[in-house]
């Protein structure tokens, strides 16, 4: 016993270590444990009480140029509010003959400001301060005025953490309109790939890439980016296309969370019941 | 005192990390703050304790800044708190340019061993994580580590 415990002590470090990696290893088979979510989401909340204020502080020299920018845009869309509002009546009453429903009316959107920023080599993510008491979901989409932003990847109390379209592990099925190829958007940093696009197709530089609307997350028809770079190879079965994302990751302040309606009607039946 | 000094540093390096990494990201590359900490208190403190901060440290960086993978980085900054602990006795290896082995072990093991597992299931292969992502990111974070660690030093000395 009494060597045992001499044992032990000698080579506690090694035992601190394999106690350390034992841990680690737990954590990281248990991601998507339930608990270990929610205890993410609590530390979020925690750190989100100093790291607001910070980030604030941070931005102030930015928010006066912004401020400047933003009135000489706003002047700008209140005009094109009120061309845009006439053609959403027409829009409307045509959809109405046609008896259409928008994929966009099933989602309603929330505020959130971007309160903070990581830019890793492996990832890139923002922080934003909606969490689940505004109803964000993981896998809720991010957007803005320009387009895609990414989605939710885990959420807090009050905050969430979005992962970003120029994130390296991020995908989206889209569409490139006008020829209305379908393709899989991998993110990148700088200009993203897109791939599965079988070679037949005409797709040039210049067109637009928007969600196809294939997939549960995202309505179709929001866009993502323009086609910057198109290629061919021989040996190759789908096209090489880069796509320029339309909305800038490096100056997000605020942005949209599409929540789903259906979801918000699921839950107003199961607390009826 | 002295841990009341690397709980600063921590939450320093945390709110850099969090609030300004883009405004230092080289490409897609940024340096990885948090192992040159661990490898700081692990020379100074030894094994245990760089082996502990390391999984500690870790931990919060996968809670609050990481993607996915949660317990990733405490694995790999545990690992390099430990091995870093090896150089706390040696007196050259605690001041330049000796201090540049611990620093290049530490932050190797750290970006290896993330980068192994992130490889796991994913289309880029092991070889190609480890160039095309981890080496670069080490290289900018043992340039930086350089003067962190020198500031740092400094400091220590000045006592």
């Amino acid at each position: 016993m009494q060597t045992l415990i001499s044992f032990i002590y000698n080579t506690r470090e090694y035992f601190v270590l394999l106690f350390a990696l034992l841990i680690s290893l737990i954590l990281i088979s248990s991601n998507d444990n339930i608990q270990v979510r929610a205890m993410r989401g609590s530390v979020l909340d925690s750190f989100h009480i100093i790291q607001k204020p910070l980030y604030y502080l941070a931005d102030l020299n930015v928010v006066r140029k912004d401020n400047k920018r933003i009135r000489q845009k706003n002047i700008k869309l209140s005009i094109l509010i009120s061309n845009l509002t006439e053609a959403k009546f027409e829009n409307e009453r045509l959809r109405e003959l046609l008896n259409f429903k928008s994929s966009v009316d099933k989602y309603k959107p929330v505020t959130s400001e971007v309160i903070g920023f990581s830019s890793e080599t492996y990832g890139n993510t923002i922080l934003l301060d909606a969490g689940a008491e505004k109803e964000i979901r993981i896998n809720t989409p991010v957007v803005n005025s320009e387009g895609i932003i990414g989605k939710v990847i885990d959420v807090g109390k009050q905050t969430s953490i979005a992962q970003l379209l120029n994130d390296r592990n991020f995908r989206i099925s889209v569409t490139i309109n006008p020829v209305g190829a379908n393709g899989i958007l991998h993110g990148e940093r700088g200009l993203s790939n897109l791939k599965e696009v079988p070679k037949g197709l005409l797709v040039t530089v210049g067109d637009t890439v928007v969600t196809s609307g294939f997939s549960d997350i995202y309505p179709a028809g929001l866009m993502v980016g323009i086609v910057t770079y198109v290629n061919e190879k021989p040996e190759h079965f789908f096209k090489e296309i880069k796509v320029e994302p339309s909305a800038s990751m490096s100056k997000l302040k605020e942005v949209f969370l599409l929540v789903k309606a259906i979801d918000h009607q699921k839950d107003e039946i199961s607390d009826n019941k | 005192m002295k841990w009341i000094k690397y709980g600063g540093l921590f939450l320093l390096a945390l709110l850099i990390e969090a609030n300004f990494s883009k405004y230092y990201a080289i490409g897609n590359y940024t340096p990885d703050l948090f192992v040159i900490l661990v490898i700081y208190i692990s020379l100074n403190e030894g094994k245990i304790s760089g082996t502990i901060s390391g999984f500690s440290i870790g931990l919060i960086q996968d809670f609050i800044l990481s993607v996915g993978f949660l317990g990733l980085s405490s694995f790999s900054k545990s690992l390099s708190g430990f091995f870093v602990g090896f150089f706390t006795n040696s007196r050259r290896a605690r001041k330049y340019p000796g201090i540049m082995i611990p620093a290049i072990i530490g932050i190797m093991v750290s970006h290896l061993f993330s980068s192994m597992f992130r490889s796991v299931g994913s289309e880029e292969g092991i070889i190609s994580s480890v160039f095309r992502l981890s080496l670069p990111s080490a290289i900018y974070t043992f340039i930086v580590a350089n003067f962190v660690l020198m500031i740092l030093k400094s400091e220590k000395e000045d006592e």
